[in-house]
């Protein structure tokens, strides 16, 4: 297995891309089409009207509202909010089982099997992107017919969250292998990057100084959110400074 | 009681109950086809794949016309219904692995490491166990990704 390894080190060693994701508040129009291609990309059962009004909805990724001014004055701006993949992530310590972890990659992982159901990680969560599945997953008619195979269905009792569409990165890596070529800048890009109308969102390693989302990173323009908190996220928000 | 207690002492015995007499042995020997010839996908996909019945037919409207189960599959044709077979492999649902073909054969591991002789067996039978134990086990041998998040997600 020494040969074929994907994009070598100095030292021969492989390569391990750093993920991250920029999002550019200047061109996000708060369509929320990130919000629903993640649903259907990741299996995310709508709540219903009566548990959602109880706080059981379920997004990955959501669109926050902000308003300045007073109506008819007013300036509305938005932001999506997924899980931040922090470095130094508050639901992990909590979690009595270890079923959430940051692997090799950045990615912050939840391991559903692994999962007993606590919710200390949702509760420590200051981005509030985890949720608990109260009921197991239920689809009407033919909405169960497409589901994502490559994305396990979760069941009961356990806390889900975003992946950074983890499944694409895998299946671009198989692909870059069955090519027997490296992985190159964008050919990952989870669902929500991809559904974006305004390209408001960009995806990738990050500890390649080339790709576009160190640039967008390196630019002078990101910020991370609640980066007081010292999470260190994944997630860098551009905007021109105010 | 009696009944419980046969049951539980036939179990690990118990293949799963085809549909339908097949023959790994005579397709592989006789008719010297490969397994990717109809498991598509056990080299290049996620999954392997089981053959369509009209795989089947491009042959069997020809080939052993008189066998009593080619006489069986033909009844499916004319019905223009798949063969149910029953599944062999396979994990349960909560286990939520997910498993690949693909990236075992570029690593050159033979079908028969994972799925016993099949050439040699008529239908399909389990005779090697997975479990995330074996799973790693290899993994870690050669120096496979040992991540939660590999067979995870
Ligand atoms: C003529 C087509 C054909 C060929 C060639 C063939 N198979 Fe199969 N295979 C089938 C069919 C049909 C089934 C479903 C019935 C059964 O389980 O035996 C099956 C089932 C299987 C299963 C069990 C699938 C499950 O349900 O989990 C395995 C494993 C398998 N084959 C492996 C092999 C291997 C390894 C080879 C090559 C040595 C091979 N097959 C060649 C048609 C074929
Ligand atoms: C490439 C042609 C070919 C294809 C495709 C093929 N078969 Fe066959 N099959 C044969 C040959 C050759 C024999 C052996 C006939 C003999 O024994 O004389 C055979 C034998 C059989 C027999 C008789 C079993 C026995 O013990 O001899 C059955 C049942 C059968 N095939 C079912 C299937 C099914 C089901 C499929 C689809 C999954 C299939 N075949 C696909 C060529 C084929
Ligand atoms: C590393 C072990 C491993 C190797 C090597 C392997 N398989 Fe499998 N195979 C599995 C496991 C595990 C499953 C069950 C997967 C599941 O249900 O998610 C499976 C399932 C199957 C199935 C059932 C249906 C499907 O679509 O996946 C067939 C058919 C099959 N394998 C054929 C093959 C053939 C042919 C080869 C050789 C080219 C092969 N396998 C190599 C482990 C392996
Ligand atoms: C006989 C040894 C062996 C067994 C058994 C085995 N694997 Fe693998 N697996 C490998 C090797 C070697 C690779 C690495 C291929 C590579 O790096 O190109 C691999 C790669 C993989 C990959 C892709 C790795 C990645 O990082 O994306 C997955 C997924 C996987 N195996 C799942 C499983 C599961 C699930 C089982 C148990 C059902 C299993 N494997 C059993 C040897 C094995
Ligand atoms: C190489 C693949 C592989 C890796 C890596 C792996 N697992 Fe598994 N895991 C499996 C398979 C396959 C099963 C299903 C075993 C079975 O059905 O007997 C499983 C089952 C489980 C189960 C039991 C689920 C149930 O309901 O029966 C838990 C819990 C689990 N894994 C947690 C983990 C954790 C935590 C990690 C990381 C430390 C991990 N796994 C890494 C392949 C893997």
């Amino acid at each position: 297995m020494a040969e074929g390894k994907r994009n070598p080190e100095e030292d021969g060693s492989e390569h391990v891309p750093q993920w991250a994701m920029a999002i550019d508040l200047d061109r996000c129009t708060g369509c929320e089409a990130c919000v629903v291609a993640c649903s259907a990309e990741n299996n995310v059962p709508t709540a219903g009207q009566e548990q959602a009004a109880m706080g059981r909805a379920k997004h990955w990724i959501r669109i926050d509202r902000y308003y300045e001014g007073e109506f008819p004055n007013i300036k509305v701006k938005y932001r999506p909010v997924l899980c931040q993949h922090c470095d130094n992530a508050p639901c992990e310590p909590v979690c009595p089982v270890y079923a959430t972890y940051q692997n090799a990659e950045g990615l912050n992982v939840q391991i559903y099997n692994r999962c007993i159901g606590t919710r200390y990680c949702a509760n420590n969560c200051p981005y509030t992107v985890r949720f608990f599945d109260w009921f197991a997953p239920e689809w009407d008619g033919p909405l169960d017919l497409q589901l994502n195979p490559d994305v396990s269905i979760r069941p009961a009792g356990v806390v889900e969250k975003c992946t950074f569409c983890a499944h694409r990165i895998k299946r671009a890596k198989l692909d870059a292998d069955a090519e027997d070529r490296d992985l190159a800048d964008g050919d990952v890009q989870p669902a929500c990057v991809q559904s974006c109308p305004a390209e408001a969102m960009v995806f990738g390693d990050m500890s390649d100084s080339h790709s576009k989302v160190s640039k967008k990173i390196e630019s002078g323009r990101s910020e991370q959110l609640l980066s007081e908190l010292g999470t260190k996220p994944r997630v860098y928000y551009l905007r021109k400074a105010d | 009681m009696l009944v419980i207690l046969l049951m539980l002492v036939a179990l690990p015995v118990a293949e799963a109950q085809q549909p339908l007499g097949f023959s790994h042995s005579a397709h592989i020997g006789k008719a010297r086809m490969q397994c990717t010839d109809c498991h598509v996908g056990a080299t290049s996909r996620d999954q392997a794949g089981i053959p369509s019945i009209r795989k089947c037919m491009l042959c069997h409207q020809f080939i052993a016309k008189d066998h009593p189960e080619v006489v069986r599959l033909a009844e499916y044709w004319e019905r223009k219904h798949e063969v149910p077979w029953a599944r062999v492999y396979g994990f349960k649902k909560e286990a939520a692995v997910q498993f690949r073909h693909a990236p075992h054969a570029r690593a050159e591991i033979a079908c028969a490491q994972c799925h016993g002789e099949v050439s040699t067996m008529t239908v399909a039978v389990k005779t090697v166990r997975h479990t995330m134990g074996t799973c790693i086990g290899c993994h870690r041998e050669n120096k496979a990704s040992d991540d939660c998040l590999a067979c995870h997600f």
